[in-house]
């Protein structure tokens, strides 16, 4: 399988995954990519058999091979993820429709919770970005679809310290910050969520045979967080448990692609 | 995938105005800790932002927010609790204490509860915890290579590091400075001589037990104040 190297923790979570498959029978080895780009390339090449993709890179898998793919499974977290749309106390920001006229700073452009799809669901309140915002974009960590969080603190600080009066996060970022009280709640405040979609899955070929994954994917789904071996491995990663994969809350990621010219 | 609403509501909480990242988080994972899988907390709240903001938080911890309806400026929300379960490897040991002698402790009276059993070996990784302490499992592992009881055990240890602390020879103090009056010249480089050799002893007591204190499990603790000492 391939993944992406965002941080030096991916090293400690794949090692320690392909530990655990090896002893639960399937096996698997694993090869770090710089970029989502070049996995999506080496997953569609056959250089890979699965892709721990974003959700803009299962998109783009999906749109290369015209739908000949499939996800296998994903994180508790990747569903019901959203973004957040978070405003100064100051800036007289009430409801989405006061965002109009506003400087909305946002993440990585690639990023599809801190950047694509905030500007989606903004169109969908009536909120043209070309017309009616003033973006901020911080574009950090090219190729990493938005994986580092870089962008993300760079919204939240650009928010902040009053350079945009709003800015969108994912809001895995927006709970983290909240949990180590790094929002100074007399400054910065939540103003509203998009509505949910989902996140990353592992992705794969229609070419792939069942017997491959199929043992592969009933592996993962049997990690425990409850088990002392296992949650050091799914805390790094972010989730409580895996799940089968769902994909009806891509579509709008598929939407928000094509309106916004996004290759 | 919708799962019916609980109905088991097992504590209540008033937030008042408190913002999540004021510590209505540290309240509410504490209301939650002690309920089990599917119990609910019912918390209100007038701050606005606090219900997407626990919904959020609830997905990043493993927990539900299963109700948020919001009425005259009031929020009533319902937050069951999830799966994740903490894995303490032994139940906490309360109402155990050392005896004072006088009106300080000693550590000949250490060995008390479960912290006086001492394992022919130290248990690999489980942090720095004291002996006897629980700790959460699954935390990282660090490395001692003196885990041993044969390698690190003394029955004097205590009478020893006691006789240490209470005769140790400070010299800032324990030199009487004022009295001390010029050498002549040769003895004055003796001295110095030897205050140098007293030195690099001294620093010796120090280095050379440094570099076995790291390697000393922490459930020696005796042995590695002695060290220290």
């Amino acid at each position: 399988m391939g993944a992406v190297a965002y941080d030096p923790k991916v090293v400690p979570i794949w090692d320690g995954i392909r530990g655990y498959l090896k002893e639960a029978g399937p096996g698997m080895d694993y090869v770090l990519f710089s970029n989502y780009e070049a996995q999506v390339d080496a997953l569609i090449s056959g250089f890979i058999d699965i892709a721990w993709n974003t959700n803009l890179a299962y998109v783009r898998t999906h749109r290369k091979t015209h739908g000949r793919c499939h996800a296998l499974a994903m994180r508790d977290t990747d569903v019901d993820y959203c973004s957040v749309i978070v405003v100064r106390n100051d800036a007289g920001i009430n409801s989405v429709a006061d965002l109009r006229g506003k400087t909305l700073a946002l993440g990585r452009r690639d990023s599809g919770h801190a950047a694509i799809l905030p500007l989606y669901f903004l169109k969908r309140q009536d909120i043209d970005p070309a017309r009616d915002l003033n973006l901020m974009r911080f574009d950090l960590d090219v190729g990493k679809h938005g994986d580092t969080g870089a962008s993300e603190a760079a919204v939240l600080n650009a928010v902040a310290s009053g350079q945009a009066e709003a800015g969108a996060v994912g809001d895995p970022f927006w709970a983290k910050a909240l949990e180590e009280r790094a929002i100074d709640s007399d400054k910065v405040r939540l103003l509203w969520t998009t509505p949910t979609y989902h996140h990353c899955n592992f992705t794969a070929l229609d070419s792939l045979e069942e017997s491959r994954y199929k043992p592969w994917v009933e592996a993962l789904l049997k990690m425990d967080y409850n088990n002392a071996e296992h949650r050091p491995l799914l805390d790094m990663e972010g989730l409580k448990r895996w799940l089968p994969a769902q994909t009806e809350g891509y579509r709008t990621l598929f939407e928000a692609v094509e309106e916004q010219g996004i290759e | 995938m919708t799962r019916p609403i609980t109905t088991k509501i097992k504590a209540h909480y008033d937030g008042e105005d408190l913002g999540a990242s004021e510590g209505l988080l540290v309240a509410v994972a504490r209301l939650l800790d002690p309920l089990v899988e599917g119990e609910a907390l019912e918390l209100t709240t007038e701050n606005p932002s606090v219900a997407d903001d626990l919904r959020i938080w609830c997905r990043r911890a493993g927990h539900r927010l299963v109700r948020a309806v919001q009425e005259n400026g009031k929020s009533n929300i319902i937050i069951e609790r999830g799966f994740v379960r903490r894995m303490l490897s032994d139940p906490p040991e309360w109402g155990v204490r050392i005896p004072r002698r006088g009106d300080s402790v000693d550590m000949r009276d250490w060995q008390v509860g479960r912290s006086a059993i001492i394992a022919d070996e130290a248990p690999r990784g489980g942090s720095l915890a004291p002996r006897g302490a629980p700790v959460e499992e699954g935390a990282p592992e660090i490395e001692f290579s003196i885990r041993k009881r044969t390698d690190i055990w003394a029955n004097s240890i205590s009478e020893l590091y006691e006789q240490a602390t209470s005769s140790q020879w400070v010299g800032a103090r324990d030199i009487p400075w004022r009295e001390l009056g010029p050498l002549d010249e040769e003895v004055e480089r003796s001295v110095c001589q030897i205050m140098t050799f007293l030195a690099e002893n001294e620093y010796a007591a120090l280095y050379v037990p440094a570099r076995f204190i790291g390697q000393i499990h922490p459930h020696s603790p005796k042995q590695r104040c002695f060290f220290r000492r």
